[in-house]
């Protein structure tokens, strides 16, 4: 039975494309067998690679669950406001030409791999380089959740295709599925054969982005359909989705949403290169000049960010796929369910697997990543001594344990919100700026202060968080009420810590204190 | 100091911060191009602009000490 143009054809080409795609991920995983210790080396796509395809492989990377599942999710379901997309990446990728090229630096010069390599020596302190490896490790799990959510959304609507029943049960079995295969996957491919077939997905990616926003809206009247049919059936899909009475605003943005438009916005931008993986991949980049201009180049793969956000409205001219959206309840099955109803069987086939291995590759890569990362810089911190065998081991224990965190994640943050799940991990992980980001600045922060300012962040981000959402029982915002108008609260949590953190480095300063690190200035800045 | 590439990205940055926060003159349903309001096209064709404004800061501003 064909839901759409979801038939055998599709199911077929989708499952054809797996095996090829996990027969490559478990044969590289055994070629050139490397140092598992050795974080960097699954960087070297970036080895020998120019500056246009340094570019490709980090922008493509950008393209995960969260381009494809959870900004068209919250476009749909919210309206203008989940366009802060659009800035967040062009901001972003200014902060991280502000940072990584002097993160980048500095590592070479001193063989540093994680950030927290980087903390420890420059504020000769272990507990503050202890603190900013949980927190990345804390903040990666909701963003693998996010990746579980954008597989369960393509084999949900594959199931729903295949046996033409679209209920909620078939969203949990495909909960189940995506799940079983990412631990699969980890297990069977390493970190090697998961950065290896990043290449594939990649290639799968580009190609369907570039065939889905061009086809679609040629072929569905453009966004003036869109935009027509949404003024008149958005009142029906919020109460669908949200059960509220009311229009959904997608022409233009409320004004009174502005302070959050820009804080979420500037809050994310301040996150996006916190994140190990981030940091991971630009750290693994051989030259500093490629990483530059590559980096400089990436707001133009936002352009492909923002047209998939609009997907989120284009949903509107396409009134079979909104009506499944609607059956399901569930925002998160926007793009499958457009793509279903667009495009032919074959197509829908190949757009979903790209899909569904955008979210897997990254999900098994940020995995296993924390897992070294909580071995290196936490674990080891504590047990010197701890021999490769054991570490490795332990990384693989810890890395299946996180999948079953992440998992948890999922039952908290309800599907059409899974954006929330990005958010969350960038209230946490925009707590280590002061001293990774200011770290890379100066070195007048005194160790014990940004410590007690991450410690103040984290605990006022997470009652922020609570009393934000008190009244909804499941995390559905970000947004803390102030006097300015609702402010993303990663913003609110790092202003409090920046304040502990300065004010604190300052009273050091006139108690005595002066800054004792084990970087020189230009270790920082030029490459010796 | 070799900080002049860092001080120039700093204003590239803010530059950027501007040109996407003038809501006033974007936020708004018309004119529309293609079915696309203001709101949408405006902010889309500043990450070309964007692009440019880095790649110029990158390109143009050499940072000293870099082996090249």
């Amino acid at each position: 039975m064909a839901l759409g143009n979801i038939d055998t054809v599709s199911v077929a080409v989708f499952v054809v494309l797996f095996a090829i795609f996990a027969f490559l991920g478990f044969w590289a995983s055994r070629w050139r067998k490397g140092d598992l210790s050795k974080i960097d080396e699954w960087g070297l796509g970036g080895r020998r690679l120019g500056w246009l395809l340094v570019w490709f492989l980090m922008g493509a990377d950008l393209f995960t669950a969260y381009t494809f599942i959870a900004v068209p999710s919250g476009m749909l379901a919210n309206g203008a406001f989940y366009f802060f997309a659009v800035p967040y990446v062009a901001w972003g990728f200014a902060i991280a030409l502000l940072t990584m090229p002097r993160l980048w630096t500095v590592s070479k010069n001193k063989g540093y791999v994680t950030a927290s390599d980087f903390v420890k020596d420059r504020f000769n302190s272990k507990s503050l380089a202890i603190a900013v490896a949980l927190t990345g490790v804390v903040a990666e799990l909701p963003y693998i959740a996010l990746q579980i959510i954008g597989m369960q959304a393509v084999l949900a609507v594959l199931l729903v295709g295949l046996t033409g029943v679209a209920s909620k049960t078939v969203l949990d079995v495909a909960l189940v599925l995506a799940f079983i295969v990412l631990a699969l996957f980890t297990f069977t491919s390493g970190l090697r054969g998961a950065a290896l077939t990043g290449v594939m997905k990649d290639i799968l990616i580009w190609i369907t982005v570039l065939t889905v926003i061009v086809y679609v809206p040629l072929a569905y009247g453009g966004f003036a359909a869109a935009f027509n049919n949404a003024l008149h059936n958005s009142v029906t899909v919020n109460y669908a989705i949200n059960h509220v009475k009311k229009p959904i605003p997608y022409s233009f943005l409320p004004p009174t949403l502005i302070p959050a438009y820009f804080s979420t916005a500037l809050g994310s931008a301040l996150a996006l290169y916190l994140y190990p993986h981030a940091i991971n991949g630009s750290l693994s980049s051989e030259d500093k000049n490629k990483l530059k201009l590559g980096t400089s180049i990436l707001p133009v793969y936002g352009v492909g960010l923002a047209l998939l956000a609009l997907f989120g409205i284009l949903i509107y001219a396409v009134p079979s796929a909104l009506a499944l959206v609607v059956k399901l309840a569930n925002g998160a099955v926007t793009v499958p369910a457009l793509v279903a109803f667009t495009m032919p069987d074959w197509f829908v086939g190949l757009a979903f697997l790209a899909i569904f291995i955008g979210g897997l590759v990254p999900a098994a890569i940020m995995a296993i990543g924390v897992a070294n990362l909580l071995v290196r810089n936490v674990i080891k911190e504590f047990k010197k001594d701890l021999d490769p065998r054991t570490e490795s081991t332990l990384a693989k224990i810890i890395s299946t344990i996180f999948k079953f965190v992440a998992l948890g994640f999922v039952f908290v943050v309800p599907a059409t919100y899974a954006i929330q799940l990005q958010l969350l991990g960038g209230i946490l992980i925009s707590q280590t700026l002061p001293p990774v980001f200011l770290g890379l600045y100066t070195k007048r922060l005194n160790g014990y202060a940004t410590f007690a300012g991450w410690g103040a962040g984290i605990l006022s981000a997470i009652a922020l968080i609570v009393e934000a959402n008190a009244k909804f029982g499941v995390i559905k915002t970000s947004l803390f009420s102030t006097p300015l108008g609702p402010i993303y609260i990663a913003i609110i949590a790092l202003a409090i810590n920046l304040a502990v953190s300065v004010v604190g480095s300052a009273i050091a300063s006139m108690a005595g204190w002066r800054p004792e690190t084990k970087i020189k200035e230009e270790e920082i800045t030029k490459e010796m | 100091m070799n900080g002049k590439f860092y001080i120039a990205m700093g204003i590239a940055f803010l530059i950027d911060i501007i040109i996407y926060s003038i809501f006033p003159y974007f936020n708004t349903a018309t004119p529309s191009i293609g079915g696309l309001t203001l709101f949408y096209s405006y902010q889309i064709i500043l990450l070309l602009v964007s692009t440019i404004l880095f790649a110029a800061v990158v390109l143009v501003v050499r940072e000293n000490g870099s082996k090249r």
